[in-house]
């Protein structure tokens, strides 16, 4: 009978007794105290209570411990778990073990070895100390480093150990100087050495011992030797007392109300309340060294180590003793029975440190799911665990039947399994082989359905009795003949089987079989059955949909058929509603109402995660649990809400079977599968201690470099550094495949992701300032609190603001610049273009005034001479026409003169000039003239050439009207429109021939050749009655547009500046 | 009889002029000088009392003829400065008329019309070229004229100005404002007159007399 733990219970009445055997009995008679305890160990086997069975988790070197001796464990603030071991100190996240290594500089001997107590600071960094100094654990640089190489009084075995740590100041123990206090901010030692009271070693004594524990934070607990008294040393007081109590505890440990004194046999148990001792005696029959270390876990139960016997648990509410040991069978079994240290975390996870085993780990929190069988290896004589079928005989007994493995019964309490893999019938000996069902009729015997046909167990005779079938369905062996089982309200029990349905009923005390082989309807393959509370029966068939039958004296009639070709699972009548049938199947939950027949189906779409559906089973509050082949679902009809648990969460596998589910009379729902089953109870969910996890970021890395991660600062990157990876470590150990981590990118993400696997990596990110929070979740659910990590990623200097604004202000400055240059060029050649104009004007004038000043005053003075006073009269007259030449000559140079000067360049200066000169010229002769000129021109600016031209021809015009037209009166007019200017000459003279004036006179075509020269037209038209004379010339236009008139007028302004243009 | 001075530093041409005054049976000539100075020392000894019209040249040897101008007008207000000369760009015509000449004439002026211009001169003015017009309406624009209102013009010596300036003759203006040619005559008799007044009075300032 494989159990995994052996129990024991301990009576009251022993513990005086044993005492006494303890100190009277000398060592050698250990033996027989043994036998002694053996004896008790039977009596105690009748007692029945329910045990957690241990399932180890063992991290050795194979998962990475640098060492598989571990004599140290500690657990962090932050939550990781520290384990110091012969060679190395290793942190472990719950996936991943990280050693660490003391530093050996060249000619040094440091091993890694840690010892003593691993203690942590304030800081979170961690301490342990070593024959070569104080060692410590930097929580900032992630590194194990020596931090006093030599302690004060440090020479040979004279050996410090850790002994604990209030934050500031360290505890360090030396069995041979004494306690040390070491400050780690004054990093000051203050050495107490043991007082003289204390220095009476025995000199039979030779054994030193190391045992030493820390007390309520404050006392030093201690033994020099092996069997020397307590001493005390108070670290508040700072002085050493001598307990003398009589005794010789190996250790003392504290629990909740109760103190614990390991001795080499067993443990003291005293309760401070009742002050009552209680004696566990754990010492094997062979010579062992017995227990070592302690620990009470929160449901009372005291966890003992023992140096070579392994792992006892001693439960103080009931009494019982239970102990575990190594198993080279069993894979879950604890990794060796040489244990060093004990530590519970704070999740409730049992840490044991063995020697040459590595650390394992035992969750002590009570199971949501009890499964059977906890390890493979526990049950040997069950092969495949594929289980069929349930049947709950009582609170504690389950009958299971198995695809290969016959009917087994189990005793819940016990772990007892009793398995039947073959029945004796009227003495032939039958295989059970595939068993459908097994189920209990109303006179209490228990129906098996199984391969070969229906067989009843008779639990008092225990004997198997196959049920005759009439007519006989012909047997087969490997494809099941009975399927399933429903007793019937009226005493009767219906079978169903490949060939249909069978119907059994007792008659003459015997129970006979009868099929309805001839009815077509219902000789299907059935695969289940059941009867709603109507009477009804329903059965469905391998893809063949749902058959209502209804009863009818001893045959069936076909009431119904539903769901045709689907392939039901199971099926399973609503315990609250009695309209409802809930079909599981291989495409989702049938819900069918069996009054209106309507239906509806629920599967993925709805939320569920796995929709083949093998079995429903229904709670209290009518909600529904599915097992399927994604592990169980629970849906909430209420809410609709669907919760998957999986193999996580400690179900047998993920996969289920049809018909392998049951709701005991206990309340105790069963589901089975293809690797063993699970059962719990609904409606008293196991009082679970859930405790919120710890959550840590690990190997931040940037840009592929591992950085160090401080929380509290802010981290500034380059934008070049902008790839970011990290890990999290849900740092919850009872299922770490269960943890789920999260998070979140502040400044980048919308929503919490939830880590696949448990990195997560960021690419590029753009500057800014983030936040990267994250969270965990353990196995029950629970969220950590969030973490969160400040990081700023620093815009490059051609992003940031400033650079924009001096972007702007130089490319301002430049097209400033620029457009001064072009400017100026401009400005430069409009100036060289006037300068270059002026000069020509300066030239011209000056050329005038030359030939004015010159020739004039020269041609003056001839005029004048000539005048020939004074001189005879024929003389006289020849004197008169040179100066009548000389001054006409004089009059047309001051003309020219006159249409020279730049001064007089508009319309209206030439009118005014012609008008004069008009008058001057026509005055003497007796015509009479009208001269029509407009007396507000616009301002036309003309240039010299145009002035000339207008002049002259409009005096030559005059000029002929006097030579030839022998006119009494001329009319002189101008007009002047938006596009022409228009001279008109008109006469009231004899007129002329044109073609004869053409030949003999070129006035006319100089008049012409004149006008054409400014752009402008001559027309002539002559009349005995006179002559019309017209030329015009168009207005000139200005060719200056915006532009230029802009560039002009910065020019004038330049040039203004420049004093070069005076205008 | 009209009494005229001659100040021409061309000896061939005072010669002409003293010839052409003396023979024209209209004037008498009452000296004929070749320098400025000369002039001066003349008047200044009190000989020129009879001087009706002094014709004189501008480009002189020293003092130019329009500082003999403006030194003797404030000196001798009654006697008619009449400017001869062969340049007739604005600025020397402009500044003899400021500086109190009456008339301005070219010496390629016919012989005849040089006898008619002195004849308008000694009845009041001579007639002003539409440039020079011009040239005076812009003066009295300035507005230093109307420091003094007895140097402000009239409307009508305004049109009449306006007239000149565009190249009326006098019959025109006559005809167009309706009166007669003597009155038009008077009115450029009195610009001159307020355009002498007002250069009398910037002289007087500059002299520190006023």
């Amino acid at each position: 009978m494989p159990l995994p733990g052996r129990y024991f219970t301990v009576d009251n009445e022993y513990l005086a007794y044993l005492f006494v055997l303890r100190f009277i009995v000398p060592r050698f008679s250990l033996s027989a105290l043994c036998l002694l305890l053996f004896l008790l160990f039977h009596v105690g086997a009748g007692a029945q209570t329910h045990v957690p069975i241990p399932r180890f988790q063992t991290i050795g070197t194979n998962e990475g411990l640098s060492q598989s001796s571990v004599y140290s464990i500690l657990q962090d603030r932050k939550g990781f778990m520290w384990f110091g071991t012969g060679d190395g100190l290793n942190r472990y996240d719950g996936t991943q073990v990280r050693n660490y290594f003391l530093p050996r500089p060249a000619g040094t001997l440091p091993s890694s070895f840690v010892r003593g107590e691993l203690c942590e600071d304030d800081s979170g960094n961690i301490w342990f100390a070593t024959e070569y100094g104080l060692h410590c654990w930097d929580a900032r640089m992630d590194r194990l480093e020596t931090r006093v190489a030599q302690l004060p009084g440090q020479k040979g075995v004279n050996n410090y150990l850790t002994a604990g740590c209030d934050g500031r100041r360290l505890w360090l123990f030396s069995n041979w100087a004494g306690v040390m206090l070491y400050d780690l901010r004054t990093k000051q030692f203050r050495q107490f050495p043991f007082p003289d009271s204390l220095h009476n070693w025995p000199e039979h004594e030779v054994h030193p011992s190391l045992d030493f524990g820390v007390e309520a934070n404050r006392l030093i607990r201690f033994k020099r030797y092996t069997d020397g008294p307590f001493c005390v040393f108070d670290t508040k007081t700072e002085t050493y007392s001598s307990d003398e109590k009589p005794g010789t505890a190996v250790r003392i440990f504290r629990g909740k109300g109760r103190s614990y004194s390991l001795f080499h046999e067993g443990v003291s148990v005293f309760d401070s309340a009742t002050h009552i001792s209680k004696w566990i005696s754990i010492s094997q029959l062979k010579g062992t060294i017995g227990p070592n270390f302690l620990r009470e876990d929160r449901w009372g139960r005291a966890w003992i180590s023992s140096f070579d016997g392994g792992l006892y648990c001693y439960d103080n509410a009931s009494g019982q003793l239970f102990d575990y040991r190594h198993s080279s069978i069993k894979l879950s079994s604890l990794p060796s029975d040489l244990l060093r240290t004990l530590y519970i975390d704070r999740a409730d996870n049992l840490w044991i440190g063995t020697d040459g085993g590595g650390v394992a780990r035992l969750d002590l929190k009570p199971p949501r799911f009890h499964v059977f069988p906890v390890n493979d290896a526990d049950y040997p004589r069950l092969r495949d665990k594929f289980i069929k079928c349930f049947y709950e005989a009582s609170d504690n007994i389950l009958w299971f039947g198995t695809y290969n493995d016959g009917v087994c019964v189990l005793d819940l309490h016990s772990g007892h399994l009793t398995s039947y893999q073959q029945y004796q019938s009227n003495g032939v000996t039958h295989p059970f082989l595939i068993v459908g069902a097994i189920d209990t009729s109303s006179d209490g015997n228990i129906w098996i359905a199984h391969t070969l046909g229906f067989t009843i167990f008779n639990p008092a005779t225990h004997r198997f009795t196959d049920v005759p079938i009439h007519p006989t369905l012909p047997a087969t062996e490997w494809s099941g003949l009975g399927t399933t089982l429903l007793p019937l309200k009226d005493g009767r029990m219906l079978g169903g089987s490949i060939y249909g349905l069978v119907i059994f009923e007792k008659i003459k005390g015997q129970w006979e079989g009868r099929s309805f082989a001839k009815n077509r309807e219902l000789s299907s393959r059935i695969s289940s059955l059941c009867q709603t509370p109507d009477g009804d029966i329903w059965f469905s068939a391998s893809n063949s949909g749902l058959t209502r039958l209804q009863m009818e004296a001893d045959s069936f009639i076909v009431a119904g058929h539903y769901f045709d070709g689907l392939n039901l699972r199971g099926l399973h009548p609503d315990d609250y509603n009695p309209n409802i049938l809930w079909a599981p199947s291989s495409n989702g939950l049938g819900e069918l109402n069996i009054k209106t027949g309507k239906f509806r189906f629920r599967g993925v779409a709805d939320g569920m995660s796995n929709a083949y559906i093998y079995g429903v089973l229904q709670d209290k509050k009518g909600n529904l649990w599915l097992s399927t082949n994604g592990g169980l679902i629970y849906y909430d009809r209420q809410a609709e809400q669907y919760t998957t648990f999986t193999h996580a969460d400690g179900l047998q596998s993920n996969e289920f079977n049809s018909g392998a589910c049951l709701k005991g009379p206990s309340g105790r729902m069963y589901f089975g599968g293809v690797h063993g089953f699970n059962w719990f109870n609904p409606d008293k969910p196991a009082n679970a201690v859930a405790s919120s996890p710890k959550v840590a970021l690990l190997n931040l890395s940037v840009n592929g470099q591992i950085i160090p991660v401080s929380s509290g600062t802010t981290l500034s990157l380059p934008y070049t550094q902008n790839n970011i990876a990290f890990d999290i470590a849900v740092l919850d150990y009872t299922r770490p495949k269960a943890n789920e981590a999260a998070y979140f990118l502040e400044g980048w993400d919308h929503n919490w992701i939830i880590a696949k696997g448990r990195d997560g990596r960021y690419s590029n990110l753009p500057p800014g300032n983030y936040q990267l929070h994250i969270k965990g979740r353990n196995a029950a659910g629970i969220w950590s609190n969030v973490q969160t990590i400040h990081f700023k990623i620093l815009a490059p200097f051609w992003a940031t603001p400033l650079f924009y604004v001096l972007l702007i202000c130089l490319a301002a400055i430049l097209l400033f610049f620029g457009i001064r240059f072009l400017l100026r060029r401009k400005l430069n050649e409009q100036r060289k273009l006037i300068e270059r104009q002026q000069m020509l004007l300066a030239e011209r004038a000056r050329i005038s005034k030359d030939m004015h000043d010159e020739i004039g005053s020269g041609l003056t003075r001839i005029a004048m001479m000539s005048e020939g006073l004074g001189l005879p009269p024929e003389r006289a007259k020849e004197a008169r026409r040179i100066s009548g030449a000389a001054r006409s000559l004089s009059q047309n140079m001051s003309e020219i003169i006159w249409a020279l000067n730049p001064s007089h360049d508009t319309l209206e200066e030439l009118l005014s000039y012609l008008r004069e000169q008009l008058n001057l010229f026509l005055e003497p002769f007796d015509i009479r003239h009208v001269i029509r000129f407009p007396d507000n021109p616009p301002e036309i600016p003309l240039s010299n050439v145009e002035r000339r031209n207008l002049y002259l021809t409009a005096k030559e015009a005059v000029g002929n009207v006097l030579k030839h037209a022998k006119a009494s009166s001329v009319e002189i007019s101008v007009a002047v429109t938006e596009k022409v200017i228009r001279f008109q000459v008109c006469d009231n003279g004899q007129g002329f021939c044109k073609e004869q004036v053409r030949r003999s006179s070129n006035g006319l075509r100089n008049m012409q050749r004149r006008m054409s020269e400014i752009g402008g037209s001559f027309s002539c038209e002559s009349s005995p009655n006179g002559t019309f004379l017209q030329f015009e010339m168009p207005v000139p236009h200005p060719k200056t547009n915006r532009a230029g008139r802009l560039t002009t007028f910065f020019t004038l302004r330049w040039l203004k500046r420049q004093n070069t243009f005076d205008s | 009889m009209t009494t005229v001075a001659v100040l021409e530093d061309d000896e061939a041409i005072r010669n002409y002029l003293a010839a052409l005054i003396a023979g024209s049976g209209e004037f008498n000539l009452a000296g004929a000088f070749g320098s400025a100075e000369e002039a001066e020392i003349f008047f200044g000894n009190g000989l020129g009392g009879n001087v009706d019209i002094v014709l004189t040249d501008i480009e002189l040897q020293e003092k130019s003829g329009i500082d003999f101008i403006a030194d003797m007008k404030p000196l001798m207000p009654h006697i008619q400065f009449m400017v001869l000369s062969s340049f007739d760009d604005s600025e020397r015509v402009f500044g003899a008329l400021k500086a109190g000449a009456s008339g301005y004439v070219l010496k390629n002026t016919p012989a005849a019309r040089l006898i008619e211009a002195l004849n308008d001169v000694s009845r009041g003015g001579s007639p002003m070229s539409s440039l020079i017009a011009r040239k005076v309406v812009g003066a009295f624009q300035e507005k230093n004229f109307n420091e003094d209102p007895i140097g402000e013009l009239s409307f009508r010596e305004r049109e009449v100005l306006q007239s000149l300036a565009k190249g009326y003759s006098y019959k025109e203006i006559a005809s167009t404002l309706y009166v007669s040619v003597e009155t038009v005559r008077t009115h450029i008799r009195n610009i001159y007159e307020k355009l002498h007044v007002h250069n009398r009075g910037a002289a007087l300032r500059k002299a520190g007399l006023r």
